[in-house]
């Protein structure tokens, strides 16, 4: 297990190296000149523009900036300058990361809180009254815009009801509205993850093996069903933590929240290019972080998993089953792919996306 | 009737679907005493596990539906019990054993804990004891108590179905439902397994309900039996009832649809059609479309169970069937004339009439104007009356429905020479040393080691082995569909291992394949008709047009698929017609020689039945070469010339077909035949149970593959692999003692 954690790490260095060209590129060609934002739109020399362009390493081409960047990474641990600020742009994210991360991390656990027992409740009593209120409920949320879910939240709870403050960080109350956002939207897609996924094994050979046995009801449901409906939780649970960084951006900036979202999008008005290429490395190295995490988990949820990924370490094993039909295996290694990749596009997707205003 | 275990009294159970009310248990009665077996026999869809189910009270409702009926227990109606009382009574005093051992333990728990769940909660024991509990009933079913820390998907197949029995008998139930429980393994292991659960019973003094569709495990195994057909028991009694005065003509036809082992059988007699759909049933009797006694009072009034003729000083057991029911408006109606072949299959929609080759309706005719002779394997089928004199005019002309001499009747066995007769013998295939190897993360698998062999042009191979034995890789190395490791395939004389491009192509026209499963060797978005045409469109033989459907009736025609079907999709199509698809795609290009892996093993007998009689005809038609690829002998003896039997990879022993199941030389053959169960009371059996499993494929150690399994193994085994010698004229084994052993 240790030796295919270790595996999985040293993989992301490529991945990083990936997004960091992509995010750096796009910038590069982007419309709009770092040197002239920093020196103003007008009243500067010919020799005081080439002097800043100098300064901030932005007069040699693109492959060298790159290769630049890459050494300062590399030998000094840094994440460059700020053309804006002229801070160190990994002061600022140190500073600015554990915020996001942890509305991140909060908003994930609410998520789960709420959503995995609803979609329990949904499955067991199926086609009851309560798992069509749940349905639909679940389908109004999934279809209201985070954005708008949270200025409407601002108008009622904080404007209207004054129960809330409506921006800042100072007190816990500060996280309400913020969390409540941001996880509002992903509580359909898990709850109904999981009605599907629990829905399955309820249905499944040993569970009316368990019921045959005489095992209680609410029994099958935890002891027998659950564990094994969870690896498609997982995957939603993975993938959502993603969405719900990538949505902080919009969060962040609605409730004013000094984290790296609403200086992401700062950075992107400002033409602050190393501050973005920075943010992004930070944030998809997070994502990948958290795949990764989610493959840990299917080990440990699933024993056939954890043999799988023993395996791929080329331990020898005394017996070999073929791979069960279309079961975990494929979603693993759909998984393990995807993830990857989806880290990968969120991470250069956010600069992307940031870089149309 | 107190001194029963368990009485089931009219039960109905329906289930409401989107398409309606679906009967799925039809007003069934039967009693279990102590320590008594009963066997409920019948085919897919006969309701047979809602049955089981139900004497649990565990069919989901909704939506399943108890509509009257009892189901007592002990004198108490389980279908009047509480929740919270039944719970106390699955597991501990009614348990039971699943069809699937794969998918019937929890993947995410360990085995140990799976024992010692139901132990823990049926009795007062600590968690600790329920341990040591488990430990001691893995013991006791043959599994190393220390292996119960592992997980069920290191188990084997029969390993599973140990532990799952361990878990039924774990609080040693008065009553034990056992759905299916060998279907899902080997041959050799399905006796383990039933050796074992004999044992137990014994042992426990259990009485059991076995749910099964195979006769022979019936033989071995019950005490009576019930037959069940689309949510009824259409016949009951004890095993010497139905085994020596089968009645009705559904038991009729099951028995006549077993290739047997023990006769020589020219032509199955299968049950025509299919089993109706349960949201669909006919009026009247439920069997009559298919039945060829059938009379248009069949189709008018549903016969009720009543005695069949007595013999002797028994009474009669229950049959459902008019001629016993109801004798006098039975005859008094016309006959339906339901002549096998004449119909298509499908009896239970519409009636129509199949677009039979008419060469074929000829031959068909004759073969099944007798269809229930079938019956006649078993001596003295007392059916009302006994057409005696018609069998043995239909003996005389040689037809090939004449089950009941076998292969003692001189006569018989000389039409069964004569027939490949005419063309020369040349050799289609010669394979030499071929050897497929797979890297695993755990070495090198050994598929086929060092397999050779040639087939004659006209003549079929069967190749036999359990699962895991590389029967299937053979095969499809041979097509060129995997790439050869080492070694040669040639064909018609030409080396054609790893031919390419063109000329592969080419190849693929004249070597074809049916595949095992009909359920996922289709694409299931196009309809029969795309799908048969698939073959002929992807070669440029034909393009879209006319033509092209002509040659595709005419491939659904002589696969007997009924032209109104082209445009149907295969989820709508049952498995038989399903296959029948699989084998026109494999006719379409005209081929010579053609693999057939396990095609009638994932279908019920009456449906195998009909497709091996298809496979055989086709086969004397055209003069197909086959390799029939398949795990059950009994339907490899029916169709092979000659029998290639294999063991981890490599071949154990070839001979002729009758040679083989007369005399087999090999102690690995021996234990394979001697372990299939024989659907016949009469004959006593000598048992040779093979213990253990087969040996891993991966990197097998050097020596005789089977030495681990072997009771007459010594060192030598294990040091040397035994050479692929000629014992006899024209039969080759591979053992080192075969002389000592078989005295040569």
């Amino acid at each position: 297990m240790l030796k295919y954690s270790i595996k999985r790490i040293l993989l992301m260095i490529p991945i990083l190296l990936g997004v960091i060209i992509i995010v750096y590129s796009i910038s590069y060609f982007m419309p709009g000149d770092p040197v002239q934002t920093v020196l103003g739109a007008t009243g500067y020399t010919q020799e005081q523009y080439d002097m800043t362009a100098h300064r901030l390493g932005l007069d040699v081409g693109l492959p060298m900036q790159i290769f630049n960047y890459l050494k300062n990474l590399v030998t000094k641990g840094e994440l460059g300058v700020s053309y804006y600020t002229g801070r160190s742009v990994m002061e600022e994210v140190v500073q600015r990361a554990p915020i996001s991360i942890g509305i991140g991390i909060l908003s994930s656990l609410v998520l789960i809180v709420i959503s995995v027992p609803i979609g329990i409740i949904s499955a067991v009593k199926q086609n009851s009254v309560l798992d069509y209120c749940i349905s639909v409920l679940a389908i109004v949320l999934a279809s209201v815009p985070g954005f708008w879910l949270a200025l409407e939240f601002i108008l009622l709870f904080s404007l209207k009801l004054r129960w809330l403050p409506a921006s800042g960080l100072s007190t816990w109350k500060h996280y309400i509205l913020p969390v409540a956002c941001n996880s509002l939207g992903s509580i359909a897609m898990l709850a109904r993850m999981t009605r599907s996924s629990m829905l399955e094994v309820i249905r499944a050979d040993y569970v009316r093996t368990a019921k045959a046995k005489g095992v209680k009801y609410e029994v099958v449901i935890t002891r027998h069903a659950l564990k094994n409906a969870l690896i498609p939780i997982i995957t939603v649970i993975g993938a959502q933590f993603s969405m719900i960084i990538g949505g902080s951006v919009i969060i962040e900036n609605i409730f004013s929240i000094p984290g790296m979202g609403s200086r992401l999008v700062a950075a992107i008005s400002n033409r602050d290019y190393t501050m973005l290429v920075g943010i992004t490395v930070v944030l998809s190295t997070f994502t990948m972080l958290m795949v990764l995490l989610t493959d840990l988990m299917y080990a440990f949820v699933d024993p056939r998993i954890k043999a799988e990924f023993e395996s791929l370490n080329g331990r020898r094993r005394p017996v070999i089953k073929p791979p069960a039909p279309g079961g975990p295996n494929v979603a693993v290694s759909g998984a393990v792919t995807d993830g990857v990749t989806s880290g990968h596009v969120s991470g250069a997707g956010i600069g992307k996306g940031g870089a149309k205003p | 009737m107190t001194d029963h275990l368990l009485e089931v009294n009219n039960l109905n159970i329906r289930f409401n679907t989107s398409e309606g009310t679906v009967c799925a248990v039809n007003d069934i009665s039967f009693a279990i005493s102590p320590g008594e077996t009963l066997g409920l026999v019948g085919e897919t869809g006969a309701g047979k596990t809602t049955t089981a189910l139900s004497i649990m009270k565990l069919v989901a409702q909704p939506p399943g539906e108890y509509h009257g009926g009892s189901v007592l227990f002990d004198g108490k109606d389980i279908l009047q019990e509480t929740e919270g009382r039944l719970r106390h009574i699955r597991g501990k005093d009614i348990a039971m054993i699943f069809q699937d051992p794969m998918t019937a333990l929890n993947p995410v728990m360990r085995i140990e804990d799976q024992i010692a769940e139901v132990i823990k909660l049926h009795t007062d024991c600590s968690a600790a004891e329920a341990l040591i509990g488990a430990a001691e009933m893995l013991e006791t079913v043959g599994i190393p108590a220390d292996r119960g820390k592992e997980y069920p998907h290191q188990f084997s197949g029969g390993m599973k179905q140990r532990v799952v029995i361990a878990m039924a008998l774990a609080c040693s139930p008065k009553l034990l439902l056992a759905d299916e429980p060998t279907t899902a393994l080997d041959v050799t292991i399905q006796a383990q397994v039933l050796d074992m659960i004999r044992d137990m019973r014994v042992k426990l003094g259990t009485s059991m309900l076995l749910i099964t569709h195979d006769l022979g495990v019936v033989a071995e195994t019950c005490d009576r039996v019930a037959i069940m057909y689309a949510g009824e028991i259409v016949e009951q009694g004890t095993l010497e009832q139905i085994f020596h005065r089968v009645a009705h003509p559904y038991t009729i036809g099951l028995f006549g649809s077993l290739p047997s082992l023990d006769k020589k059988v020219e032509r199955l007699n299968p049950i025509v059609g299919l089993m109706p759909d349960a949201a669909n049933l006919p009026e009247g009797c439920k069997f009559h479309p298919r039945c060829p006694k059938a009379r248009r009072y069949c189709a008018q009034v549903h016969p009720e169970l009543s005695p069949a003729m007595s013999w002797g000083d028994d009474g009669g057991h229950p049959v459902r069937c008019h001629m016993f029911a109801a004798p006098e408006p039975y005859e008094a109606s016309e006959p339906l004339g339901l002549v096998d072949g004449l119909f298509d299959e499908d009896f239970t929609g519409n009636m129509n009439m199949a677009y039979l080759l008419e060469g074929k309706i000829g031959r068909r005719d004759e073969d099944g104007a007798d269809v229930p002779q079938g019956a006649d394997v078993h001596q003295g089928a007392c059916l009302p009356q006994d057409p005696g004199g018609q069998r043995d005019g239909a003996s005389a002309t040689g037809s090939g429905t004449n089950v009941t001499v076998g292969a003692s009747d001189p006569e018989d066995v000389a039409g069964a020479d004569t027939q490949p007769a005419g063309a020369p013998t040349t050799t289609l295939l010669e394979v030499r040393n071929l050897k497929k190897y797979f890297q695993t993360p755990s070495g090198m698998l050994h598929a086929v080691d060092n397999v050779s062999f040639t087939l004659d042009r006209g003549k079929v191979l069967g190749v036999v082995g359990e699962s895991g034995c590389g029967k299937s890789t053979l095969g499809r190395t041979i097509l060129g569909i995997l790439d050869a490791t080492d070694g040669q395939v040639l064909y018609a004389g030409e080396d054609i291992t790893h031919a390419k491009g063109r000329r592969r192509k080419e190849l693929q026209k004249k070597m074809q394949i049916i595949f095992q499963d009909p359920y996922s060797s289709i694409d299931p978005r196009m309809p029969v008709w795309r799908l048969i045409a698939d073959p002929l469109l992807a070669n440029g033989m034909y393009r879209k047009g006319k033509e092209l459907t002509r040659e595709v009736y005419r491939l659904m025609d002589t696969v007997g698929l009924a032209r109104r079907l082209s445009g149907a999709y295969p989820h709508e199509l049952d498995g038989g017609r399903r296959q029948r698809i699989g084998v026109a795609r494999a006719l379409a290009l005209n081929p010579d020689f053609i693999v057939c892996d396990e095609p009638v093993s994932a279908l019920d007998v009456s449906i195998q039945a009909q497709i091996l009689n298809l496979l055989q005809d086709l086969q004397a038609e055209k003069n197909l070469t086959y390799i029939f690829v398949t795990h059950d002998l009994s339907v490899v003896k029916h169709i092979s010339d000659d029998i290639l039997v294999m063991y981890v990879g490599s071949m154990v022993e070839k001979s002729h077909t009758d040679a083989l199941f007369e005399a087999p030389l090999h102690p690995y053959t021996k234990g394979l035949l001697s372990a299939i169960p024989v659907a016949n009371i009469d004959v006593p059996k000598q048992r040779i149970l093979l213990q253990g499993e087969l040996q891993s494929p991966i990197e097998p150690a050097p020596g005789c593959r089977f030495a681990n399994r072997c009771s007459y193994a010594t060192p030598e085994c294990a040091a040397a692999e035994p050479p692929f010698e000629e014992v006899m004229p024209g039969h080759f084994v591979a053992c080192h003692k075969v002389r000592e052993i078989n005295a040569l």
